[in-house]
C-alpha cells in the first residue's frame, strides 16, 4: 500500500496498519465500517444460505473486504494480518448475533446454554455457550494474553494450529500447548467450578 | 503478563498431559512439590482437559450455525415467542403454521402465523414483510384481519393477528353456493376493506376464498394483508412450478391471480378487483370461474378465456350482479371496476333494492342509457345505472370523465369515481377544485418530497408543477391560472402556464391560504399563536388583519376561506378552550379592532361552495363523514339543519386543513386525513432490532447529546398545538421540558459540553416572520439567554466545538446562507458561506477543522465539506443529490439521506496531513428518512452503531393514494 493512496480505501488500510501497530482505538474507528458487512454476511449464512461444507471464518472476513475495499487476502500486509483482523472481526460479529438469540430465546425452547451439570457426559456443541466463552476469554487475557489470542484465532477465525503459529510467529508447539490448556481453562470457567 | 505460579502452572500441565493417564498424578504431586493449591489447579485442568470433549473444537461459527440448524424456525407448544405463549396448532400450509396463543401482556388470545423462512432469505425480504405487515397492522377497518404485532423468531418471521371464531370461506364454499343477498354483503364487506386498503396503497395480492373470514358473529374479515409480497411466490416461480409438477396442487391460488400477475407484470389495486371478481363468481355459482386440470391450463384461462355466463347456471340471479363480476374478471385491467370504493358504492346501491320490496330484482338490473352501447364510446367505459335511485357510478379509466358530464350536470345525475395517484405518490394536501370546476390540484408526496400537481377532467396524467418542491397547503387563485402554496417557509405563487414560482411574504410555517378577485391573499403565516394576514397577490406589507383572543385559550387562526363577495371570509379558530373551536367569519377591508364572532361551532373548518340558485352551502367534517350546512352569502348566515351525507373524509390536523373541496358541482375528497405525529424510532445500523417508542405525536428534530445518554426533541402538544423543546433521558426512560413559552420552540442544537440547547425561539412582539434565538438549560432549569437573529431570521444547526459560536441558516435575499454567531454579548456575526445560492444545515466535523452543508448551487440540494481554515478546499460528497448531513461523533463517517430518502454512510479517513478523505456513499438497511425535510430527521449514537429516526418519515405510504371526486354531489341534498 502507499503511503499516499488517494482512496478512502487507503485510510481503511492505514487504520488497519495503526490498529496492528497497536492502535486501539484504530481498531473503535474501523469496526462500523466493516462491520455492518460482515454482519449481515454471517447472519444470512447462519440463517440457512449454507451447503453441507463448512465456512472458513476467515472466508467470510475475505468477502466483505473484498466487496468493501477492493482488496483479497493476498493484498494484506501479510496473511497473519489478515487473520488476526479476521479473527477479532468474526468474535466481535458471533457473540453479537448469540447474544441477540439468547435474549429471544430466554426461557425457550432453543437457547443456545445448556448448563453442564452432568460432568460425565462429553460436552457436545450445545455446550458452546458463545457469549460465555468470551466472557471467559476476557478473563484468560487478563491471565496469559497469548492463549487467548490463540483461542481467538482457532475457535473465532477458525484457524488451523499452523495458521495460528503463523499468525502469532509462535512454533507449532507452542500452539498446541496453549490450545490445549486454554480450552480446558475455558471448559472449567464455563463447568462453573472453575477457580478463574 | 505471566506471574511465576501461572508458568509453573502451564509447564506442568503441559509435561502431565503428555504423559499416560495413570502417571498423571504422581509426576504432578512431585513437580508440585509443597504447593497443594498449585497441585489441586493442574488436577483439575487435567479433569476438565479429559473431559471436554468436543468442547470447542468447531469453529464458533459452525457451532452457531449448527445451534440454529437445531432449534428450527418451527414453534412448539408452550414455547414463548416474544410475550406470547403458543397454545394450539391451528393450521398448517406450505407457507407456515398459523398458532393460537396467548399474550400473556394482555391476557388475550391471538393467532400467531409463523412463515417458514425462505430457502434463501435475505435481510431485504424480511425487511419489506415486516414493513409491510407493519403498514397493514396499521389498517384499522372492521372487514380487515388486525395486525397486532410483527416480528422475528430465530429469522422466521411471523405476525400476530386477533383470533376469531369462524370459518372461511372456502370451507363455506365447499357446502356450495350462497344466496344471493348474502353473497352480495360478504362481496360488499369484502370491497369495503379493499377500499379501506387501496387508500392507503396496500394491494393484497392474494385475495381468494381461502383469505377471506366469515366470523360466527357474522363479520366478514379479510386475512394476510401485506403478507403475500413475501409469500406469494413470484409468477414465474408459479409458472416454473406449474410446468414441473403439473399436478394441480396450487390452483386454490393460481385461480384468483389477474392475468397481470400471471404475466409477472406491474399490479396495482385492480388486481384485488379482479381476485374478487372470481370469488363473487364462485360464491354465487359455486364454481371458480377458472378451473383446470394443472395450475398450468388454469393460468392459460385467466389469460386467454372468459367464464361460463354466470346466468347459464342460475337465470334467477340480477342480471346486474352477472354484469359488475363480468366488469371484475375484465382481462384489460383498464376495462374493470377502477376503486373497490367505487364497487362497494355499486354493491351498496345493489344491496339496497335487493332489500327494497318495492323493486326487483329484474328492475334493478335494467341496464342504463350508457351500458347499452359501452363499446361505442372514445374510450372504453361502463356506466351503469340503477334505476330505482337514480345514481349513476362512472366506471372506466380512472382519470377520464367525459366532458358533457362534467359541464352540463344536472341534479338528477350523480357521478362518483375515484382517482388514483400516480404509484409511489402519496396525498399530502386536501385536493382543491378549481374554481370552473374542470381541474383539481393537490399536493403529493414520494420519497423525494413533495410537489404540487394539477390535474385537469380532460387529461390522463397529473402534471407536475415545476419549482413547487415543499410545496403544502395548496389554493387557487380566483381566475383558475394561479395556485398558491407554501414553501420553505415562504407563501408563494406559481403561474400554471409556466414560470417560477414568486414569493408573495414570509410564512414561518403557514396555516393554509385564499385568494380573492380584487387580488388580496389572506393566509395564516404560522403554525401557533399567529392570526391571519392579508397580503397583496403582488406581494407588499403582510398586515395582521384578525385578532387573536389569547386570554380565551385561541391559539391559532388558519384556513381561511374567501366567501364571493372577495370581502368576507370564513376561518378556523384553534382553542384551548372547546367552547370556542370553530367557523368564524371576519371582513378583508377593515384592520380588526375586536375579535371576531363565531359562525358556528366545529372540529373541522368549512369550505364555501356556490349552489347555483340557491345561494350556497359550507361543507365541514364531523365524525369523519363529509356534512353540508346551507348557507346564504348575500345575509351571510346559515339557513337550515346541517345534513350528512354518507362520504367518509378525513378531518384537519394540526398540519393539515379537511379533506375536501368543492367547486361548482365538483366535490374533491380524501377519505382520510393525512397522518400526523410519529413514534421514535431507534434501528441497529445493520438493519435487525428496531425498537420504538410507544406513544404517537407529533414529533420532529431528533438529536442526541454528546454523551449519547440523552435525546432531545420537539414534540407538538396536542391541545394547544404548541412546540416545545424536550429532552428524555434514554437509559431511564424519563424526560424533562426545556422551553414553555407559548411560541414555537424549534431546530436546537446540543452544546459540545451537553449543557445547553440552542434554538429558535418566539418572535419578537409585532414583528411576524421574525425570529430569536435562546440558549436554554438542557436539564430543563431555563432559558440562559435570548437574542435576535443576525437577519429575520435564522436557525441554529451546531455549534462550534469551543462552544462559543453557533452556526445557523440565514434566510437572505440569496436564499440562504451560513453565518456564525457568538453566544456570548459583544460579540460580532460572520458569514462563513455566502454564495450567491442557498447553503445551508452546516455541521462541524467532530475534530472542529471541518463543515459539512447543503449547497443548492446545482439547482438541487447536495452535501459537501469545506474546511474551516486555512486556504479553502471544498469536497463534493454526494453526487446524485443529497441532504440532512450528520457527522459520525468518532470523525470516521458521514451520514447524509439520498434523494430516494435513504440514509448513507461516507467513511471518512485522515491523512498523516490531517486532510479528509471521503469513500464511495454505502446505503444504511435502515428505513427511509425522507428527503426534503426541513431540519435533520434522524441522528446517529456516538458509537456509530445505532440510527435514531422518526417513523412518521418512513415515507408516503400511509398517506391516501386515491382522491374521491362526486360530480353534481347537489343532488344529494335534501
Amino acid at each position: 500500500m502507499e503511503p499516499d493512496d488517494q482512496s478512502a480505501k487507503g485510510d481503511l488500510t492505514s487504520l488497519l496498519r495503526m490498529w496492528s501497530d497497536g492502535d486501539e482505538r484504530a481498531f473503535e474507528q474501523l469496526i462500523p465500517v466493516v462491520y455492518d458487512e460482515l454482519h449481515r454476511m454471517a447472519f444470512r449464512y447462519l440463517a440457512g444460505e449454507r451447503s453441507n461444507v463448512s465456512l472458513q471464518p476467515t472466508a467470510l472476513v475475505n468477502e466483505v473486504c473484498l466487496r468493501l475495499l477492493g482488496w483479497d487476502q493476498v493484498r494484506w500486509k501479510n496473511r497473519g494480518h489478515f487473520f488476526g483482523v479476521s479473527a477479532q472481526m468474526m468474535r466481535r460479529v458471533l457473540v453479537d448475533i448469540a447474544r441477540r438469540r439468547r435474549a429471544e430465546c430466554r426461557g425457550g425452547i432453543g437457547a443456545v446454554r445448556v448448563p453442564l451439570e452432568d460432568v460425565d457426559v462429553p460436552a457436545s456443541v450445545h455446550d458452546a455457550d458463545l457469549v460465555a466463552v468470551d466472557d471467559a476469554l476476557e478473563i484468560l487475557a487478563v491471565k496469559d494474553s497469548r492463549k487467548a489470542r490463540v483461542v481467538e484465532l482457532r475457535f473465532f477465525g477458525g484457524l488451523s494450529m499452523e495458521e495460528t503459529a503463523q499468525t502469532l510467529g509462535v512454533s507449532l508447539r507452542t500452539v498446541h500447548n496453549d490450545w490445549a490448556f486454554a480450552r480446558a481453562w475455558l471448559y472449567r470457567a464455563l463447568k462453573g467450578d472453575g477457580t478463574a | 503478563m505471566s506471574t511465576p505460579h501461572w508458568q509453573q502452572l502451564d509447564q506442568i500441565f503441559d509435561s502431565a498431559r503428555q504423559l499416560p493417564r495413570e502417571e498423571r498424578t504422581e509426576f504432578v504431586t512431585h513437580a508440585c512439590g509443597a504447593d497443594d493449591g498449585l497441585r489441586a489447579e493442574v488436577l483439575s485442568l487435567l479433569e476438565a482437559a479429559d473431559l471436554s470433549g468436543e468442547f470447542m473444537v468447531k469453529p464458533a461459527l459452525d457451532l452457531l450455525a449448527e445451534e440454529i440448524g437445531h432449534a428450527g424456525w418451527g414453534l412448539r407448544l408452550g414455547e414463548r415467542v416474544g410475550v406470547y405463549t403458543v397454545e394450539r396448532l391451528l393450521g398448517a400450509g406450505g407457507a407456515g403454521e398459523v398458532w393460537r396463543a396467548r399474550d400473556e401482556r394482555l391476557g388475550r388470545h391471538v393467532a400467531i402465523k409463523m412463515m417458514l423462512p425462505h430457502p434463501s432469505p435475505d435481510a431485504g425480504r424480511v425487511r419489506r414483510f415486516t414493513d409491510e405487515a407493519r403498514a397493514a397492522g396499521a389498517l384499522s377497518h372492521p372487514n380487515i384481519l388486525a395486525v397486532y404485532d410483527v416480528g422475528e423468531h430465530h429469522g422466521a418471521p411471523f405476525i400476530v393477528s386477533e383470533c376469531l371464531e369462524g370459518e372461511s370461506l372456502r370451507k363455506r364454499l365447499e357446502r356450495g353456493p350462497l344466496p344471493v343477498d348474502n353473497a352480495v354483503t360478504v362481496a360488499l364487506e369484502i370491497a369495503r376493506g379493499l377500499a379501506a386498503a387501496h387508500a392507503r396503497g396496500i394491494v393484497h395480492r392474494d385475495l381468494k376464498p381461502d383469505n377471506v373470514l366469515l366470523c360466527s358473529n357474522g363479520g366478514v374479515k379479510i386475512l394476510d394483508f401485506g403478507v403475500t409480497k413475501l409469500l406469494l411466490p413470484a409468477a414465474e416461480d408459479v409458472r416454473a412450478e406449474a410446468s414441473q409438477t403439473l399436478t394441480g396442487e396450487i390452483v386454490g391460488t393460481a385461480g384468483y391471480m389477474a392475468p397481470e400477475q400471471v404475466r409477472a407484470e406491474k399490479v396495482d389495486a385492480r388486481a384485488d378487483l379482479f381476485a374478487l371478481g372470481a370469488t363473487m363468481y364462485e360464491m354465487l355459482g359455486g364454481q371458480r370461474p377458472f378451473k383446470a386440470a394443472s395450475t398450468i391450463e388454469t393460468l392459460h384461462a385467466i389469460l386467454t378465456t372468459d367464464p361460463p355466463d354466470l346466468s347459464n347456471g342460475n337465470p334467477q340471479l340480477p342480471p346486474t350482479l352477472t354484469h359488475i363480476v363480468k366488469r371484475l374478471l375484465a382481462k384489460a385491467p383498464d376495462a374493470r371496476f377502477q376503486s373497490a370504493a367505487d364497487l362497494a358504492w355499486t354493491l351498496e346501491r345493489v344491496a339496497a333494492v335487493m332489500t327494497d320490496p318495492t323493486s326487483s330484482h329484474a328492475r334493478s338490473g335494467q341496464p342504463g342509457r350508457s351500458s347499452s352501447r359501452p363499446t361505442s364510446l372514445p374510450v372504453r367505459w361502463f356506466a351503469w345505472t340503477a334505476a330505482a335511485t337514480g345514481i349513476a357510478v362512472l366506471v372506466g379509466l380512472a382519470w377520464w370523465l367525459p366532458s358533457q358530464v362534467a359541464r352540463q350536470p344536472t341534479a338528477a345525475t350523480l357521478t362518483r369515481f375515484t382517482w388514483s395517484l400516480p404509484v409511489g405518490v402519496g396525498l399530502d394536501s386536501a385536493p382543491i377544485v378549481s374554481p370552473d370546476g374542470q381541474s383539481i390540484g393537490f399536493v403529493g408526496t414520494d420519497a423525494s418530497g413533495s410537489r404540487l400537481f394539477v390535474r385537469s377532467f380532460d387529461s390522463l396524467e397529473p402534471r407536475v408543477i415545476p419549482g413547487t418542491e415543499g410545496a403544502k397547503q395548496p389554493f387557487w387563485s380566483p381566475d383558475g391560472k394561479s395556485v398558491g402554496f407554501f414553501a420553505r417557509a415562504k407563501l408563494m405563487k406559481v403561474a400554471l402556464a409556466g414560470g417560477a414560482p414568486v414569493v408573495i411574504a414570509a410564512a414561518p410555517d403557514g396555516r393554509g391560504g385564499t385568494w380573492s378577485r380584487s387580488g388580496v391573499i389572506v393566509f395564516s403565516p404560522d403554525l401557533v399563536g399567529s392570526s391571519l394576514s392579508k397580503v397583496s397577490d403582488a406581494g407588499g406589507r403582510a398586515e395582521p388583519i384578525t385578532l387573536l383572543d389569547r386570554e380565551k385559550g385561541d391559539n391559532s387562526h388558519r384556513w381561511p376561506v374567501f366567501l364571493p363577495d372577495g370581502v368576507h371570509y370564513l376561518y378556523f379558530v384553534r382553542s384551548s378552550s372547546d367552547g370556542r373551536t370553530g367557523v368564524y367569519l371576519g371582513r378583508v377591508d377593515r384592520p380588526a379592532s375586536k375579535p371576531d364572532a363565531l359562525l358556528f361551532h366545529s372540529e373541522s373548518e368549512a369550505v364555501f361552495a356556490t349552489l347555483p340558485g340557491q345561494g350556497g352551502a359550507l361543507l365541514y367534517i364531523a365524525n369523519g363523514r363529509i356534512e353540508v350546512q346551507r348557507f346564504d352569502p348575500a345575509r351571510l348566515a346559515l339557513a337550515g339543519d346541517p345534513q350528512t351525507l354518507m362520504i367518509e373524509a378525513g378531518g384537519n390536523t394540526p398540519y393539515h386543513p379537511a379533506m375536501l373541496s368543492a367547486s361548482n358541482n365538483v366535490l374533491g375528497f380524501a377519505t382520510f386525513s393525512v397522518p400526523y405525529g410519529s413514534r421514535l424510532g431507534s434501528i441497529d445500523r445493520t438493519g435487525d432490532d428496531v425498537q420504538f417508542g410507544a406513544e404517537r405525536e407529533a414529533m420532529n428534530w431528533p438529536r442526541i447529546s454528546p454523551d449519547g445518554r440523552r435525546l432531545a426533541l420537539q414534540r407538538i402538544d396536542g391541545v394547544r398545538g404548541n412546540p416545545d423543546i424536550w429532552v428524555k433521558d434514554l437509559e431511564r426512560g424519563t424526560q424533562v421540558r426545556v422551553t414553555t413559552a407559548p411560541e414555537p420552540d424549534m431546530l436546537f442544537v446540543w452544546s459540545p459540553d451537553g449543557n445547553r440547547l440552542a434554538y429558535v425561539s418566539g418572535q419578537p412582539p409585532g414583528r411576524p416572520g421574525k425570529r430569536n434565538l435562546s440558549i436554554a438549560a438542557a436539564d430543563g432549569t431555563g432559558i440562559i439567554r435570548t437574542f435576535p437573529c443576525p437577519g429575520e431570521y435564522c436557525e441554529p444547526t451546531d455549534w462550534t466545538r469551543d462552544g462559543r459560536r453557533l452556526i445557523v441558516n440565514l434566510r437572505d435575499a440569496r436564499g440562504g446562507d451560513v453565518w456564525s454567531i457568538a453566544t456570548e454579548p459583544g460579540d460580532s456575526s460572520q458569514p462563513l458561506l455566502a454564495e450567491p445560492f442557498t447553503e445551508r444545515d452546516a455541521r462541524v466535523s467532530p475534530d472542529g477543522q471541518w463543515i459539512a452543508y447543503v449547497s443548492e448551487e446545482s439547482g438541487r440540494p447536495e452535501v459537501s465539506v469545506r474546511n474551516l481554515s486555512g486556504p479553502k478546499t471544498r469536497i463534493v460528497i454526494s453526487g446524485g443529490g443529497g441532504d440532512q448531513p450528520v457527522w459520525g461523533r468518532k470523525g470516521t463517517e458521514l451520514f447524509f439521506v439520498d434523494p430516494q430518502g435513504r440514509l448513507n454512510s461516507v467513511f471518512v479517513g485522515q491523512t498523516p496531513n490531517h486532510t479528509p478523505r471521503f469513500g464511495v456513499p454505502v446505503e444504511l438497511k435502515v428505513p427511509p428518512i425522507g428527503f426534503g425535510h426541513w431540519g435533520t430527521q434522524y441522528d446517529v449514537s456516538p458509537n456509530g452503531l445505532r440510527v435514531y429516526f422518526l417513523d412518521s418519515a418512513v415515507g408516503p405510504s400511509q398517506l391516501p393514494h386515491e382522491i374521491g371526486v362526486l360530480v353534481g354531489w347537489p343532488a344529494l341534498l335534501r
